[in-house]
């Protein structure tokens, strides 16, 4: 009816539809063939956001599961600095992130001056400041999500741990040393958005994170804390220039303390210097002195030079080894091999030594790992230095075997006195006993290695009688633990400055082990010119009978006998 | 195709449009709760990653070291295997200490309750 009556009108409205129709089919011809491609990458990157999925860095824990570091969840603040630009209350802006953040206002500001969609304002922020930031929702500021690395115990054991840069990387210790094994591996995600930029739920080409394994030390937190407050205490007491302590048990090599001072607080790693940062009970040489008669009377008792009641003549504190006179603390006449050890004599030590000869103190010193590293899991040992007997000179004789013109390290002392207390066996240090994975499957273990036998269990036992007659009426009466037998022996050391022994300038040395009978555990402690005091009998020898005294009294008390819900059934 | 035929197929794809319209809101909602419910979670990790490290600090050898030996307790000093006492008793001998034992009644007394009121039980 209205197609009759109104024919041109339904012709035009026909025609209209058609033209639309056309077009339409036209147009969608066109999106679909020829501009799909640009299309289909556009709401691509409108709707999906790809994501890289942070692996949470494994943990470094002492041997009873205790964290020394571990990785949390942190917020960084950025800002999106062209949006902020166009706002009128940008000076507001950065007046309150100043406040909350404690930064320099001119400092914000110059960050968002920059002509970029991303700018950090501050990285890895606590959880007040994010929450503080986050209440003030201001405009163009936001978070991203990352995680931390913290240190609870901040200054204990950092030498050894190290610390991790703001990208989770290692940067140096243990943290360094032990990377591949810590950072794990990152997974990434693409995630649906809606036209808001809402997130959805589904997520597109999933790869999960690998999490980083975790470290387990053979440190144990108590004792390193009781090395360093006692450390701690004789640096300041004695206005050190550096000191060291470590702490093994013999038995097995496994480092139970280590530390030095200066050091640093993990947490403010970035504020640290160079100085703080070095593990000098690793890489530092230094003459040892009298601790090294350790070696030459080892020798000498395992080569039947000498023994015990052998009386040896001290010459009064004068003798003269080629063009070199040597020099006694104290006159000495007519004494025996023990009380040479004993009371440390130099000229005592030296007239043994040359009835041994020069290669068998020589070859006794390397067998004790002198002049060679110990093979500790830690990078950059130093091997220290003893000369070759090609190379010795006349003096050398009066000199080697009473820790002169040998340079050590603490760790290598430590490895000597673990082997006389170890019925001769030398115990390769270790400070990582193994690496697990999140389910706690064992990754990489380390068991204690042997590495060499130095002498007889025999002469073991007989070193350990004169080395407790030093604690108990020699130059180590300090070291002595109450209701302990200790053993062990002391040595000041002139430094060398400006190529000539210093009479001002000492290393202290004390390396001893505890009980005699059945030594647990072993200790070195050296101090670097301590003063006004500089005798390693005062200055570290109390050292040692504070930290093995308290240490084996925490392991006694560890040791509890099993009760019923202990045993089976 | 008579106009009723053509109603009805009309309706039924209608339906069905709507149908699928309403699962992929339903989806999209979900998912959105989904979203929050993440994002709280995450708010709870991270209020949990914040404790954490206080409890470690707090707890940490440094901290406890510092605070009981260096400040006013002085005298404080580990103490020796043979002044510590060890109480060793079994679980069930704790319990037996704890726990007043029941006193024991034939049931059949308490069948006709003769002997003491009866009293609701709570759930436990």
């Amino acid at each position: 009816m209205f197609l009759r009556k109104y024919p041109l009108r339904f012709a035009v409205v026909s025609i209209f539809l058609f033209v639309g129709f056309a077009y339409s089919v036209g147009f969608l011809i066109f999106i679909q063939i020829f501009r799909s491609d640009f299309l289909s990458a556009l709401a691509q990157r409108q709707h999906e956001h790809s994501i890289v999925l942070e692996p949470r860095r494994g943990t470094i824990y002492d041997r009873n599961m205790r964290a020394l570091a571990i990785n949390l969840p942190v917020y960084s603040v950025y800002a999106n600095a062209r949006a902020m630009r166009q706002q009128r209350d940008e000076d507001q802006v950065v007046e309150k992130l100043s406040g909350i953040l404690k930064m320099d206002p001119k400092l914000i500001r110059d960050k968002l001056d920059k002509d970029k969609y991303f700018v950090w304002i501050q990285r890895k922020v606590t959880q007040e400041v994010y929450l503080q930031i986050k209440d003030l929702n201001l405009p163009g500021i936001g978070f991203i999500k990352e995680s931390k690395r913290f240190y609870p115990n901040q200054t204990l054991a950092s030498h050894l741990i190290g610390f991790a840069g703001l990208d989770n990387n290692g940067l140096d210790g243990l943290e360094r040393d032990y990377d591949k094994y810590l950072k794990g591996q990152p997974g990434h995600a693409i995630i649906l958005r809606d036209a808001r930029s809402r997130e959805l739920m589904f997520d597109k080409g999933y790869v999960a994170p690998v999490d980083g394994f975790s470290v387990v030390l053979t440190i144990d937190e108590t004792i390193q804390f009781i090395a360093e407050r006692a450390l701690d205490k004789m640096y300041k007491k004695y206005n050190c220039k550096g000191a060291s302590i470590i702490v093994m048990d013999p038995r097995t090599g496994e480092i139970l303390a280590f530390a030095n001072r200066p050091t640093y607080n993990l947490e403010e790693a970035s504020k640290s210097t160079p100085e703080s940062r070095t593990d000098r009970a690793i890489v530092f040489t230094f003459e040892p002195g009298s601790v090294f008669k350790i070696v030459t009377a080892s020798a000498a008792l395992q080569e039947r030079v000498v023994n015990e009641n052998s009386i040896i003549n001290c010459e009064h504190g004068a003798y003269r080894v080629a063009n070199h006179v040597l020099h006694d603390h104290e006159p000495l006449g007519n004494i025996t091999f023990k009380q040479v050890i004993e009371q440390s004599s130099n000229i005592g030590t030296t007239k043994v030594a040359q009835r041994l000869g020069p290669q068998r103190v020589y070859n006794y010193a390397h067998h004790f790992r002198f002049g060679i590293k110990t093979g500790i899991d830690l990078p950059g040992e130093a091997s220290g230095i003893l000369k070759p007997v090609s190379r010795w000179s006349k003096t050398s004789i009066g000199a080697i075997p009473i820790g002169q013109e040998v340079t050590v390290t603490p760790i290598q002392l430590m490895g000597a006195i673990s082997a006389i207390a170890n019925d001769g066996i030398y115990m390769r240090p270790f400070v990582v006993k193994y690496i697990k994975d999140a389910q706690g499957q064992v990754i990489l273990g380390h068991s204690p290695q042997i590495l060499d036998k130095v002498i007889s269990k025999l002469t073991s036992r007989r070193m350990k009688g004169i080395l407790k007659g030093v604690v108990d009426e020699g130059t180590g009466t300090k070291a002595a633990i109450p209701g302990i037998p200790a053993a062990g022996k002391t040595g000041t050391a002139q430094k060398v400055v400006g190529g000539t022994y210093s009479h001002s300038h000492f290393f202290a040395t004390f390396a001893g082990f505890a009980p005699v009978d059945n030594p647990r555990l072993a200790c070195v402690v050296v101090a670097d010119d301590p003063h006004p005091a500089y005798y390693a009998a005062t200055v570290t020898a109390p050292v040692f009978s504070e930290v093995v005294g308290d240490a084996l009294k925490y392991l006694n008390t560890q040791q509890q006998p099993a009760t019923d819900e202990d045993s089976p059934g | 195709m008579s106009l009723k035929v053509y109603f009805k197929i009309a309706s039924f794809v209608t339906i069905m449009c709507l149908l699928y319209i309403h699962m992929q809101m339903k989806i999209f909602e979900l998912s959105y709760n989904g979203k929050d419910k993440e994002k709280i979670i995450h708010e709870l990790n991270d209020s949990n990653g914040a404790l954490s490290h206080q409890i470690l600090t707090l707890k940490s050898a440094n901290n406890l070291g510092n605070q009981l030996l260096d400040h006013d307790n002085n005298n404080l000093q580990f103490m020796d295997k043979e002044r510590v006492m060890t109480v060793s008793a079994s679980a069930g001998g704790m319990q037996r200490l704890v726990k007043p034992q029941a006193k024991i009644v034939n049931p059949i007394w308490n069948l006709f309750s003769f002997l003491g009121a009866q009293e609701a039980k709570a759930w436990e």
